[in-house]
């Protein structure tokens, strides 16, 4: 019997030499994080890239033991729902995250249209949300003290659109065609433009169409009418050759066509392999795994390819607007000194800069939006161009 | 001028795919009263089949026929296994094709996924009339969807066939006692209309983009069209495809292009209530 006492303690002790620190200082907790992404539905591609971000950031924290926040070690515990791309189920899936699981933080949804109605559930439950819509920026969701919660994941759009403008006026474009689906997301990323438009001096022709559009001749036509001589395509990306295609054989006169995380190699295939008859460029809004090469965003794909094949798919770009923001949540948890004061956590986020994969990262002072790094690719004489754009963090 | 004159080019276009889904919407309710609201979905896989065969051989001829022949076929499933049930009640029929969009575009998603794809153009590059821009594409898709529908026009006006499918549109219950085969009649017009489906898809591939979404346009816009030209109609459909192809392309071009679908279907809601039977005489009787 002693015996058997003896061998269990000793197996006891080499537990305890043998396992992790957190282990080692007894105390330990769960840090439960929610997902409320398009995992199905029409908007799957934009949903599951950065799904896949959280929950690999959250993997790795996981699998070193978690983190120290005082006393105690921490691990994530994640909640993953699908909203189905659609809003009625995304404000759903909030309420079961906020209410029912009692999750700290959530993550997306990334879609516009989801994420401002999804937000009312998250604020009045007081609890930290991560989004890349566009539309909290536009709607103030993340100026002022009414919503100190909500964090936008992408730059701000001022900036980014205040780069796009003058890429096209540095081309010699004195009149654009802003074309792209009349829906949220547009809506979203619309003002930003004109008014980087407007303090430029640079025209703008609206042209929004409706969703489902296959045939893109009525729109550029209506582009050729308005004499412009540049194009700005904001989405949907996938569709850009379509769009160029369309141009190229209505004969579009044009110095310059461009859009935001257009893929660059359409601009090598689209001609039948000859180089476009003007200026293709490109803003990213992330860093690019290979516009230009990097090593830091060549290891991170490697890695969630063999984590998440689905995530590291044409979008996998969009997980960028995750992964870092969980380490980043991490750090302001240590600097708060707590995992569940929300307001503290919020306020610590501000403060702090993290040197992550998409470069230095910080949240604005008067807006909590990030910045992060980007890119800009122009194509011209059917050579790519590729430079990296800094995140505005020191 | 010359931009009027391209933006109704745009719309012919346009319109050719919207003739091709109306006739087949229509002849299946000339002869069943059923409003096969399906009709979008069948022209997504179309399309589907019309790229898998391109990928396969390399051919969009082949893709065509592949695209027509495989919808036909699938045109026969539908009607043998749910439709022809739904005879005695159009209404449950329409339902059934509601349910049926759901189906075929979980089955698209399951088999292509979400994201768009595309073949290369079989003719790139444009001719150029004195500013008027004829996209050979587009000039090829216009001549391929007349050919069809002069061709389908053609059986059903000079042939037996024909005779047999106008007589079951006017009268099923004589048209049974003089001996035509009613059902299998009815059948025939499910295949022809899931055909025409398929090179409608085939239009769709070669214009673009093609995604399990791409029915949702075409849908409401054929059913319209199938309205305007008169419910059993099926040169008022054809017309009335190419109305409202440059209808919609003139709204694009002179109007706020995010309005496109409230200006067609204005349009569309003032000519019903002008001729409630639609532009052709429809409704109260097929008029094959």
């Amino acid at each position: 019997m002693l015996q058997r006492h003896f061998r269990a303690l000793i197996a006891i002790s080499a537990l305890c030499l043998t396992a992790q620190p957190a282990f080692a200082q007894g105390k330990t907790g769960i840090v439960k994080i929610g997902i409320n992404e398009q995992l199905s539905g029409t908007f799957v591609a934009v949903g599951v890239p950065p799904a896949g971000g959280v929950k690999m950031a959250i993997k790795e924290i996981n699998d070193k033991g978690g983190f120290v926040v005082g006393d105690t070690t921490y691990r994530f515990q994640v909640i993953e729902v699908d909203n189905k791309s659609q809003t009625a189920t995304a404000v759903a899936a909030m309420n079961q995250l906020v209410n029912d699981d009692k999750v700290s933080v959530v993550f997306g949804p990334t879609l516009g249209a989801l994420a401002v109605q999804a937000q009312e559930v998250s604020v009045a439950g007081k609890v930290i949300n991560f989004s890349a819509a566009t539309p909290w920026q536009t709607l103030g969701h993340l100026s002022g003290t009414a919503k100190p919660l909500l964090f936008g994941t992408q730059n701000s759009l001022a900036l980014t659109s205040a780069m796009e403008v003058q890429s096209l006026m540095q081309l010699g474009v004195k009149k654009v065609a802003y074309l792209s689906l009349d829906d949220d997301t547009t809506k979203g990323n619309l003002p930003a433009f004109l008014a980087a438009a407007k303090n430029a001096g640079l025209a703008v022709e609206t042209i929004l169409v409706p969703p489902n559009t296959t045939d893109w001749s009525s729109f550029v036509t209506r582009a050729k009418g308005e004499n412009v001589d540049g194009i700005y395509f904001l989405q949907p990306q996938v569709l850009a050759p379509d769009v160029l295609r369309a141009i190229l054989e209505l004969k579009v006169p044009l110095k310059a066509f461009g859009g935001r995380a257009l893929e660059p190699t359409v601009a090598l295939k689209v001609n039948d392999g000859k180089p476009l008859p003007f200026v293709f460029f490109s803003q990213l809004p992330t860093p690019s795994f290979e516009y230009p090469a990097n090593a830091r965003t060549k290891a991170y794909t490697d890695r969630l390819k063999a984590f998440d094949a689905r995530a590291a798919g044409a979008n996998a770009g969009f997980s960028f607007w995750t992964y870092d923001y969980v380490f980043m949540l991490v750090e302001a948890m240590k600097k708060a000194g707590t995992v569940t004061d929300n307001a503290k956590i919020a306020a610590a986020l501000g403060t702090i800069t993290y040197d992550g994969v998409a470069g230095k990262i910080c949240f604005g002072k008067e807006m909590r939006t990030a910045s992060l790094d980007g890119g800009q690719v122009h194509v011209r004489d059917a050579k790519i161009e590729a430079k990296a754009v800094a995140s505005a963090c020191k | 001028m010359i931009l009027f004159l391209q933006h109704a080019l745009n719309g012919i276009s346009l319109g050719a795919v919207y003739a091709l889904i109306a006739v087949g919407i229509t002849l299946v309710y000339g002869l069943s009263r059923i409003i096969h609201f399906a009709v979008g979905e069948l022209v997504m896989l179309g399309a589907y089949v019309a790229w898998e065969t391109w990928r396969l051989t390399g051919s969009h001829t082949v893709g065509l026929a592949a695209a027509a022949a495989v919808l036909a076929v699938i045109g026969m499933i539908t009607e043998r296994g749910i439709f022809r049930f739904t005879l005695r009640e159009p209404l449950t029929g329409f339902i059934v094709s509601l349910g049926l969009i759901m189906i075929l575009q979980g089955i698209g998603i399951e088999i292509w996924s979400a994201d768009p794809r595309r073949a290369d153009p079989p003719l790139a590059g444009s001719w150029d009339v004195s500013g008027l821009i004829f996209r050979k594409q587009v000039a090829i898709n216009i001549g391929v969807s007349l050919l069809v529908l002069l061709a389908a026009y053609a059986v059903l006006m000079k042939t037996r066939y024909g005779k047999a499918v106008r007589a079951v549109a006017d009268d099923p219950s004589a048209a049974a006692l003089m001996g035509v085969p009613v059902r299998f009649i009815i059948m025939t017009t499910f295949i022809v209309g899931a055909a025409l489906a398929g090179v409608g898809g085939w239009v769709v591939l070669t214009n673009g983009s093609i995604s399990p979404f791409v029915g949702e346009a075409y849908l409401l816009r054929g059913f319209a069209v199938a309205l305007i030209g008169g419910l059993g109609n099926v040169q008022g459909a054809a017309v009335a495809g190419v109305g409202m192809g440059v209808a919609e392309s003139l709204a694009a071009g002179y109007g706020s292009p995010g309005w496109n679908d409230a200006y067609v279907f204005g349009i569309v809601i003032l000519i019903l209530l002008w001729r409630p039977t639609g532009l052709g005489r429809g409704s109260s009787g097929a008029h094959l």
